[in-house]
């Protein structure tokens, strides 16, 4: 990390930087309490208390907050039976814990001064990873080796197995390379985005009032983004399950 | 996570795998109702999310990123297994093809699933109308 601490605090990538809240270390290894595990902290503290607060009083018709809560629980549990079936439901917890820590850490990411955990590649390839690794130990729990005919399509000619296999193979081990880094991108991109329109605004003077509209409307679209690229994240990890359930593609 | 057992989610919540065909039953039966009330809607709503702001975009970027990802990545691979073999530009020229044939697969892949998708929207909301139709 100390590369990091020579970015310029008006580069835009400043945003990025993670900071120590203290210096904690233990047989040489850096466990120092830093910005990102606060924020992480603060997404899993803050999704859990909204959802515990709204639901404690699990009242027959719905007041306005709990409504909210219903509709975050229903929307996953729809997602879930759309994409997977009834096999899914066995697998809610993990989708729909995945979901509010992701959707949390991208809407707590665009408050003022607040640093976006899932801006980093580190974070996204993690989540990326267990998905991935549950999916794959699920599929061959669930078929023993016959989990292994996902990468042989059906239809093709010997010959060519030589060639479409090997292909296959790529595919799938691509998949939690690509489900990560396209939510780290996505944040990446939009919060430096704002940033450098934002030192637009200081930089042109009156005409700074052009760049600061913009910065309204792409700050609503940046949180249409979050919330949007938390439900692909989500979809996704509901179509891999799916892929390993039921062995299709 | 704590589990909201709102009378209004029983049916989503219901746990067991062991009686599979008689929640499969259940399910059926319960989207029948929702379907004869006009409440089924959670289809055409995930529609209308992914059409809201910033889906074009997020559509280009799902697609997009799937063949650069895996171009990139895999011809990373063929850059280090010939610095292991020392087989110089080989192994990197047939992992380049191997990885832009693993992202166009990926790429027609995810443009088939978000293509299935939104014709399953599209029946559904002609479904409803149709339905709607008639009871008017």
């Amino acid at each position: 990390m100390s590369a990091d601490r020579h970015i310029d605090h008006s580069s835009p990538m400043h945003q990025f930087v993670i900071g120590r809240l203290n210096d904690w270390q233990l047989g040489g290894l850096d466990i120092s309490f830093s910005k990102a595990a606060a924020f992480m902290f603060g997404a899993v503290i803050v999704a859990t208390l909204f959802l515990v607060l709204t639901t404690s009083k699990r009242s027959m018709v719905p007041g306005r907050w709990q409504s909210v809560s219903e509709l975050w629980y229903e929307f996953i549990a729809d997602m879930i039976k759309e994409t997977i079936g009834s096999d899914g439901r066995k697998y809610f917890p993990f989708v729909f814990s995945l979901f509010s820590f992701i959707v949390m850490c991208n809407l707590l990411g665009m408050l003022p001064y607040a640093y976006t955990v899932t801006s980093h590649i580190a974070v996204t390839i993690t989540l990326a990873l267990s998905v991935f690794i549950l999916t794959t130990f699920i599929g061959i729990t669930r078929h023993g080796t016959h989990f292994l005919s996902f990468f042989v399509p059906k239809g093709v000619p010997l010959v060519m197995l030589f060639l479409v296999v090997p292909i296959e193979v790529l595919s799938y081990f691509m998949r939690p390379i690509s489900h990560s880094v396209r939510l780290f991108a996505n944040m990446t991109a939009g919060h430096t985005m704002l940033k450098v329109f934002g030192a637009f605004v200081v930089q042109m003077g009156v005409f700074g009032v052009l760049p600061f509209a913009l910065i309204v409307a792409l700050t609503g679209l940046e949180v249409a983004i979050a919330v949007l690229q938390a439900y692909v994240f989500t979809i996704l990890t509901c179509l891999y399950l799916n892929d390993a359930i039921h062995l299709e593609h | 996570m704590s589990d909201p057992q709102h009378p209004h989610s029983v049916e989503t919540s219901a746990q067991g795998s062991s009686q599979g065909a008689s929640l499969d039953e259940l399910g059926g039966r319960i989207s029948k109702a929702r379907h004869g009330a006009g409440l089924d809607k959670s289809a055409e709503e995930l529609g209308e999310l992914e059409r809201g702001a910033g889906a074009d975009l997020s559509a280009a970027w799902r697609i997009s990123i799937e063949i650069v990802v895996a171009l990139v990545v895999c011809t990373a691979i063929g850059w280090a297994l010939d610095y292991w073999f020392g087989t110089k530009p080989w192994l990197m020229l047939l992992f380049l093809f191997l990885g832009g044939a693993a992202g166009i697969n990926n790429a027609v892949r995810t443009a088939l699933r978000m293509d299935a998708q939104a014709a399953e929207v599209m029946q559904r909301k002609a479904q409803t109308k149709a339905s709607t139709a008639k009871k008017e």
